[in-house]
């Protein structure tokens, strides 16, 4: 009986409590991935694989929302374990693709990408981590998280998979920073990698070396390089100037019928967006998407359990990143590297994992933590 | 705080969205005009139409050269694979890294070969790049002719089950294609006029491999060239080199080359693969090793080199199978052309000669060589550098519009012909018209499908209307033979068998000039050649020197030292003119032959034909019965400058003007360039006063035994002046162009018509009166009523030419004509003259005679 009421007590917490306001933004940009993804399809029959992804993700996202926030806090450090394990047996037996061993085969046919759970695994981590040892002041301080963030960082580079490495270092400089890291200590974070980023570019690989050269020469490719190295970049611009003020329309963006514009269903499903549906749209979609971080980010400051703050700024930090990073390449704003649009890009891991920090923020919120520590009232 | 460090994560995010908002705009907004315009040109697909060019044909309308309506068979790989079950069979095991045969292969074992690819499953293709992983689905479903490629990409990432268990209607589906391509190529075959003996397959199958060879031979050259900092051009010069020191490099570069790649098989082995020797079928294999060697142990060899072989790709994808196919070959590829996807027509009018007659005219046509394809590399290379431009200034931009009509419409672009020798290449500008131009957009904005955005419709060149009459010339050539018969029947008879053997060789030069209008019916020349002799043989011909069947001897040019047309007496009427100009008390004058004649300071004396002289002999005489000592006394009484200003102003020494070589002046004198140059060259000379010093100089000038050559065409224009006291310029080309070359403005000869008329009378008594060097009862010249001087030029090293030029009918000169009989050993009268008698015989040139022929 207690037990019966206490779990409608928390299922009624749960519905009092929780971040709902994150529900709409997130399932229209579900919808809004959808119907882009139904346009790159062919537009006529209905992906019905995306579907079940959709459905999947649902299914994550209240699996993540299932769990208490006292849950996700007590097995952050062992969940961040199990993913460092992973991202270390996919190195040494993961399925090889393009040269990158990402994938992780398991029963049924079914895969994971750990490098996604990485992501999941860093913010919670952080989340624990600055929540056990709040306000930082020093830079060694920050050191140990820093390397256990570096250590799946390199992991994943490692892969190699240049793109989901990256993100991990504005997650921590975020999360630092939120943390409550001094802006003199702080600043080194940015200056020092800054420093030692020219070391870092002569150990790219040729294929990185290249994107890089295209990407500070777009403007001048030649007609080879636009047919090779500079292929992507070239027509995801095209695409994207080309949709104009209101676009092709739906499913008749050339780029995208014809077939032109490669990973379109991925990586550079934003062009096709813009493309089809001008920059009215494109606008649109960007402030519908910039939103749910929006949201998450200005939702955080409700909470004075650091644990639950840093781990809803975390997640809108993820998703911050991400759009600025696949939407920046898609315009040639920075070097090609392979992010998708999570919730909008095809890929069962990631939007199964999208589910995941949507269900993680709804778990975290309804229920958060208790405060014990005195610094938590220090603002 | 917590707030401020929120607020200052969001301002960030807000400068970074902005920043995002910026770009788009600037894409979207400021710069999508030119966005859209580079997304319109990328879909462009634009195409040069060909234009027919025009045709050539006789005075009386025989179609001498023309446009026939042509389509060659083009095969493009890309397309092919893109669309045909054996190319998407071959290329999906190529992409597992298996080798299933070649396309023959992959057809005829196809059902099994296709079964085993969709009996794969996902797992499978582990270990392929997410490109190749992307082609090879690519392949699958169009095998299968799975549309839905969300569900195909679904599966090649999450699914499970075999291909053909996720799309059960897939084996169906390229059962049905595998039969339609079999029943394609047949049905292409079967309209071949000549089908591939090993079947059309195997022949896309050789072109294929050749393309995969030439790509991996540039893959490789350019790996070799990395480390020397050479390019692949470089390389290929290293491993061509000849001689010690080049020898010596490429032995250098190879043991370099062979270190660094770890060869471990011999080094010629390396040489002949990079050099592209050896067995050609066997080469793509090699480079393929050798590639895959490279690959692993020095990569960085090959950065890059994807960027330069998509250029190769993109050069070399297009081949031709087959010119000039059937009917009904182009009928089936024209009907269903997707069904025939990877082949297609490409409309490729072919230069027929119906008739092959004079052909040194009419010339012929050839492919564009380099020199001819430079302007079109040119305009190609600056129209890249402007379409490259996003932005372009007003001034680029009607520039861009220029280069791009031209490229496509005018200049000579790789593929076309152009006019080689003759009329085909003198009026290249005319005949060549000019090309259409398609411009279509591979899917429109509305519905996406190809629509049409330009269209110039292709302008045919003119047809031009030459004033030889090939029916009159064939007659030439049949009077030429009969002439040369007659002769060797009358020397036989005569016992004169060893002056049979220079007869053997027929080569004469016939000259016929309208008097009307100075068209030229006929320009015969014997030996000459037919157009496929030409095509097929040209190396034989030339070869053929002595005989020259590529030389013109009714123009004259091209000799050898002993052919040179020297005019011998037929150019003693010069003299007669100049001297009756100077003097028309001339005509009276007698001046004695004693059979020789040296001039005062010369010691050696100059013989007449007849040794035992002449005796007292007026100008009458002299040229009825050609004595050369009679005309060794008054050139030497006119000296040779006077002579030769004369016969400047005749036009000896100067081109004819017809319209096939372009005149230029030079310093002095005024010389022919251009393609028809040559048919003259050496003809029509004339030695200039200061290099004939000598005292014998103007003698043998006056008999025309040196110090001046003439063509035929030239000795025709000469008596043609004596007949009606004009100058001719010929002119080939009656219609559909300009008129002649202009020739220099030169000093007219003025002879009084009463001095001409004595002339004339004696030209008549040549022909007509016993003792003249042309009357012979046997032929009807007299009937013809023809007037003419004979001729027998001794020449240095050969026998005698033997002439014969004058004019007919006397009474109303309508045509001068000069017959040349090339290194003969008889005289003039003894042949020249038949050859004419042969030609006016002829039924087929009553025509010419009548009073209003045209």
């Amino acid at each position: 009986m207690m037990r019966r009421r206490n779990a409608w007590s928390r299922l009624w917490q749960f519905l009092l409590r929780a971040e709902w306001i994150i529900l709409p933004s997130a399932a229209a940009l579900f919808f809004f991935g959808f119907w882009m993804q139904w346009s790159v399809a062919g537009g006529e029959a209905i992906p019905k694989g995306h579907v079940i992804r959709m459905i999947a993700s649902f299914g994550a996202l209240c699996i993540a929302a299932s769990y208490s926030a006292k849950r996700w806090r007590n097995q952050a450090y062992l969940f961040y374990g199990f993913v460092l394990f992973l991202l270390v047996f996919v190195l040494l037996t993961g399925r090889a693709t393009n040269n990158a061993k990402r994938w992780i085969d398991l029963w049924g046919g079914f895969k994971i990408q750990p490098s996604e759970l990485a992501k999941m695994a860093l913010i919670l981590f952080l989340s624990r981590w600055f929540a056990d040892h709040p306000r930082p002041r020093r830079l060694k301080e920050v050191f140990a998280p820093a390397v256990f963030c570096a250590v799946p960082g390199f992991l994943i580079l490692a892969e190699p998979d240049l793109g989901t490495a990256l993100t991990i270092v504005p997650l921590f400089l975020g999360m630092a920073w939120l943390a409550g890291l001094p802006w003199k200590q702080w600043r080194w974070l940015v200056i020092l990698p800054a420093l030692i980023s020219p070391f870092a570019f002569l150990h790219l690989q040729d294929y990185q070396r290249e994107r890089m050269d295209t990407w500070w020469r777009q403007d001048a490719l030649t007609l080879e390089e636009k047919a090779d190295a500079g292929y992507h970049l070239w027509h995801a611009k095209l695409a994207v100037g080309s949709g104009g003020l209101h676009g092709f329309g739906w499913a008749m963006g050339p780029e995208n019928r014809l077939d032109r514009l490669p990973e379109r269903h991925n990586d550079f499903i934003f062009p096709v967006i813009a493309e089809e549906n001008g920059f009215f749209g494109a606008a649109f979609f960007l402030f519908l998407y910039a939103s749910l971080p929006w949201i998450l980010l200005v939702r955080a400051s409700r909470y004075r359990d650091p644990f639950t703050r840093l781990v809803i700024s975390g997640v809108g930090i993820h998703f911050a990143v991400h759009l600025v990073m696949n939407v920046g390449v898609s315009t040639g704003l920075w070097p090609t590297t392979g992010l998708p649009l999570p919730m909008v890009s095809f890929g069962g891991t990631s939007m199964a994992v999208s589910g995941l920090f949507l269900g993680l923020v709804l778990a975290v919120s309804a229920r958060p933590g208790p405060v014990f520590s005195a610094r938590a009232f220090e603002d | 705080m917590r707030q401020l460090r929120l607020s200052r994560i969001r301002f960030v995010f807000s400068v970074l969205l902005f920043l995002l908002f910026a770009r788009l705009f600037q894409l979207q907004i400021l710069e999508g005009s030119q966005w859209s315009e580079e997304a319109l040109h990328s879909r462009l697909h634009r195409r040069s139409i060909p234009a027919q060019r025009g045709g050539i044909s006789d005075r009386q309308g025989v179609i001498l050269a023309e446009d026939r309506e042509a389509y060659d068979l083009m095969f493009e790989y890309r397309a092919f694979r893109r669309n045909q079950p054996s190319a998407q069979i071959l290329e999906a095991y190529a992409l597992l890294g298996e080798a299933p045969g070649g396309l023959p292969q992959c057809l005829d074992d196809g059902e099994r070969l296709g079964n085993e690819l969709f009996n794969l499953r996902p797992s499978a293709l582990v270990g392929l790049t997410n490109s190749s992983k992307r082609d090879f689905l690519f392949y699958l479903r169009r095998l299968g002719n799975v549309s839905d490629a969300q569900a195909a990409l679904y599966w090649m990432e999450d699914g499970v089950l075999s291909f053909s268990d996720a799309f059960p209607s897939a084996a169906h589906h390229f059962q049905v294609a595998l039969d339609k391509e079999r029943r394609m190529l047949m049905s292409v075959e079967d309209a071949m006029d000549h089908p591939w003996p090993e079947g059309l397959l195997a022949r896309l199958e050789e072109e294929r491999k050749k393309l995969e060879a030439r790509v991996r031979l540039h893959a490789a050259r350019i790996a070799a060239g990395r480390s020397f900092e050479a390019s692949a051009f470089e390389v290929r010069e290293w491993l061509m080199g000849e001689g010690p020191e080049a020898k010596e490099k490429k032995t250098f570069f190879l043991n370099q080359l062979s270190q660094r790649w770890k060869w471990t098989n011999d080094l010629p082995s390396l040489e002949e693969t990079l050099s592209a020797r050896g067995d050609t079928q066997a080469l793509g294999t090699h480079l393929g090793s050798l590639l895959r060697h490279v690959e692993t142990i020095s990569s960085p060899d090959l950065f890059g080199v994807r960027r330069a072989l998509v250029r190769e790709v993109h050069q070399n994808r297009v081949v031709r199978l087959s010119g000039d196919i059937p009917f009904l070959a182009v009928d089936r590829l024209a009907r269903k052309p997707r069904l025939h996807a990877g082949l297609y027509l490409e409309e490729n009018p072919r230069r027929v000669y119906p008739d092959q007659g004079a052909p040194h005219l009419v010339g012929l046509v050839r492919s564009a060589n380099p020199e001819d394809l430079k302007e079109y590399q040119d305009l190609r290379e600056e129209y890249r550098g402007l379409a490259r431009m996003l932005t372009r200034t007003e001034s680029q931009s009607i520039r861009f519009q220029s280069v791009r009509k031209r490229l496509y419409q005018q200049v000579i672009r790789p593929g076309e012909t152009r006019g080689r020798t003759g009329v085909e290449s003198a009026y290249e500008n005319i005949l060549r018209g000019r090309r259409g131009f398609l411009q279509l957009l591979d899917a429109g904005e509305e519905d996406l499908r190809p629509k049409e955005l330009e269209f110039s419709a292709p302008r045919p060149g003119r047809d031009i209307r030459l004033s030889v009459d090939v029916r009159a010339i064939r007659a030439a050539e049949v009077a030429v033979q009969e002439a040369y018969d007659w002769a060797q029947d009358r020397l036989r008879v005569a016992g004169r068998t060893d002056a049979l053997a220079p007869l053997e060789n027929r080569r004469v030069g016939f000259a016929l000039l309208d008097l009307r209008d100075g068209s030229l019916p006929v320009l015969a020349t014997t030996p000459t050649f037919t157009v496929s002799e030409y095509q097929q043989g040209f190396g034989d011909l030339v070869r053929r020197r002595e005989a020259g069947p590529l030389r013109h001897r009714a123009l004259g040019g091209g000799f050898l030292g002993h052919q040179a047309p020297y005019p011998g007496s037929t150019f003693k009427l010069v003299g007669a003119a100049a001297a009756l100009a100077e003097n028309p008390e001339e005509w009276e004058r007698e001046r004695e032959c004693l059979g020789s004649w040296a001039p005062p300071g010369s010691s050696r004396a100059l013989w007449c034909d007849s040794r035992s002289g002449h005796g007292k002999i007026s100008m009458r005489e002299a040229i009825q019965k050609s004595c050369n000592v009679y005309f060794y006394r008054l050139a030497a009484d006119l000296g040779y400058r006077l002579l030769w200003t004369r016969a400047r102003q005749l036009g000896f020494g100067l081109p004819s003007g017809l319209e096939l070589s372009v005149l230029e002046p030079k310093e002095e004198e005024v010389i022919a360039t251009g393609s028809g140059a040559w048919l003259e060259r050496g003809a029509n000379s004339l030695t200039h006063p200061r290099k004939a010093a000598s005292p014998l100089a103007p003698l043998h000038f006056a008999i025309g035994q040196g110090y001046v050559t003439a063509s035929p065409l030239q000795m025709a224009r000469f008596y043609g002046w004596l007949a009606t006291g004009k100058l001719a310029t010929p002119r080939l080309v009656l219609e559909g162009a300009g008129g002649a070359p202009a020739l220099p403005e030169t000093e007219r000869f003025l002879l009084s018509s009463a001095s001409r008329a004595k002339l004339m009378d004696a030209l008549r008594s040549v022909v007509e009166e016993q003792g003249g060097t042309a009357w012979d009862p046997e032929t009807s010249l007299a009937l013809h009523r023809v007037s003419g001087k004979t001729g027998t030029a001794q020449v240095g090293g050969g026998d005698n030419h033997a002439w014969f030029a004058g004019y007919f009918p006397w009474d109303k000169p309508r045509y001068a004509f000069a017959v040349f009989c090339e290194n003969v050993d008889l005289h003039g009268g003894e042949l020249a003259t038949l050859v004419l008698d042969r030609f006016l015989q002829s039924p087929e040139v009553a025509f010419l005679l009548q009073e209003d022929s045209p």
